[in-house]
């Protein structure tokens, strides 16, 4: 048996009946998004929608609105004057922004009033999440890599299935993930071990079966084999280099000691690029430290846990 | 009988709020109050009593310094810890806290590991730092509303 898991798509395992039967009787009733956040995420991407009709909609969830707006006022959206109301909000950010405000706001308040134990693997997920988000959207800058705000969503996305294990089996999480975004080695199998299945197959499973759009559950599925993507290769390979530094602060702290020639998703995110892992090893220490001060400036989306 | 140490934990996460909670009751000897912003916390500073403030340096409506400067006008002798979450928070806190009139700084980061090793953690952070400034606390209540001398 051992054997055949050395081939990667042999190695693919989906989640057994039991855990996804269980996944679907826990959130039954509830949506990975409010609502509101699911309709004006599909107004984000509708060429005619006008920015009058985009925020009535964001109205009728006070909740939300209040988030927008708190995240569109911090340092962290670089906000110069005071943004008083919603229209002025998208007129800023503009739709892609919104939508990664909408993600942010909508996936943050998810976790609030959870067991101490759950909250707290959620707040550490969440916060790995975001890093990465922060990351993949100063990889898509520095190396105009062409995303428009997706990246973002799949740094915020890529792990949710270990997020799913912890809710579902949380009895067995601490043995399977230990949060310590140590990701060298067998760690994928130690999931599997334990869970009959590893946290990429159950979050891709999941976000399909919520009908999130296909890229983002190949982002969920291979961010841990970006050079195995298919369609989407570029925004894998992008969310695992991010999450490749992402980890490392995580681990200790700070950007000190890093060695991004060891980041095995650099060569692929710059397939057909010669210069770009060397101008990548350059740049990764700068872009690492500018994420991790901007992901904890004042009210940025470290906050809202 | 030894009296019970009454901490009031000020911060909008309520992760971090139960967490700190938790720490304290689970070490003994610790009554925890929790307020969700600064005003919060000077709202509630009257009934409350407590011995020591832990104080958040980011929080809505009312920030920590803010927060510090508000006490210190009424309550010189509170003893104030500011509890920073990040690098940015320690760094606000040296800046603006401590010269406002805040007492002590523990630093708390979220990065890894499960619950029972971040309470572990915030416990050795915080535990001795409220134990030594509720002692220093209780000391100077003594010598100004009894007058005793204090034999060395």
């Amino acid at each position: 048996m051992e054997a055949l898991l050395s081939d990667r798509e042999t190695m693919r395992i989906s989640p057994p009946e039991e855990l996804r039967t269980r996944l679907l009787n826990l959130t039954a009733g509830w949506q990975m998004l409010p609502d509101i956040a699911v309709k004006a995420l599909a107004m984000t991407r509708d060429p005619n929608c006008s920015i009058k009709e985009f925020s009535s909609v964001i109205e009728r969830d006070p909740k939300l609105a209040t988030e927008i707006l708190r995240i569109t006022n911090s340092a962290f959206y670089a906000a110069r004057s005071p943004i008083l109301n919603l229209k002025q909000a998208v007129t800023r950010l503009g739709f892609a922004h919104c939508r990664n405000v909408i993600l942010a706001a909508s996936l943050g308040s998810a976790m609030r009033k959870l067991p101490l134990a759950e909250a707290w693997m959620q707040l550490v997920l969440w916060r790995h999440s975001v890093l990465t988000g922060v990351i993949a959207m100063a990889l898509n800058k520095t190396f105009k890599l062409g995303f428009l705000g997706e990246e973002f969503t799949a740094g915020l996305i890529h792990d949710v299935g270990r997020s799913l294990f912890g809710v579902i089996a949380p009895n067995h999480f601490a043995n399977a993930d230990p949060l310590d975004f140590e990701e060298s080695g067998d760690f994928l199998q130690r999931e599997r071990n334990i869970l009959r299945t590893d946290h990429c197959e159950l979050g891709a499973w999941f976000i399909a079966h919520n009908k999130l759009p296909e890229a983002l559950v190949e982002v969920v599925r291979m961010h841990h084999a970006p050079a195995e993507a298919g369609e989407h290769q570029k925004l894998v390979a992008t969310t695992a280099v991010a999450d490749h530094m992402a980890n490392y602060l995580q681990r200790n702290g700070s950007v000190d000691g890093y060695v991004p020639e060891e980041n095995p998703a650099v060569d692929v995110l710059f397939t057909g690029n010669s210069q770009g892992p060397s101008t990548y090893c350059q740049l990764a220490s700068t872009i690492m430290a500018d994420a991790i001060r901007e992901a904890n400036s004042p009210n940025g989306p470290f906050g809202l846990a | 009988m030894r009296h019970s140490i009454r901490v009031m934990i000020a911060n909008d996460s309520s992760v971090i709020r139960r967490l700190v909670t938790e720490a304290l009751i689970d070490a003994d000897g610790f009554e925890v109050f929790p307020a969700v912003h600064g005003a919060d916390a000077l709202n509630q500073l009257a009934t409350v009593r407590p011995h020591v403030l832990v104080l958040d340096t980011e929080m809505p409506v009312m920030n920590g310094p803010q927060t510090v400067r508000a006490i210190r006008q009424d309550n010189p002798d509170l003893p104030i810890i500011m509890l920073c979450l990040s690098s940015h928070a320690s760094l606000k806190a040296m800046v603006e806290a401590i010269p406002a009139g805040a007492n002590d700084c523990a630093k708390f980061v979220v990065r890894m590991g499960h619950v029972a090793s971040a309470k572990k953690h915030l416990a050795d952070e915080l535990i001795p730092k409220i134990r030594f400034w509720a002692d220093q606390s209780l000391r100077q209540s003594i010598q100004t509303t009894d007058a005793i001398p204090v034999e060395n």
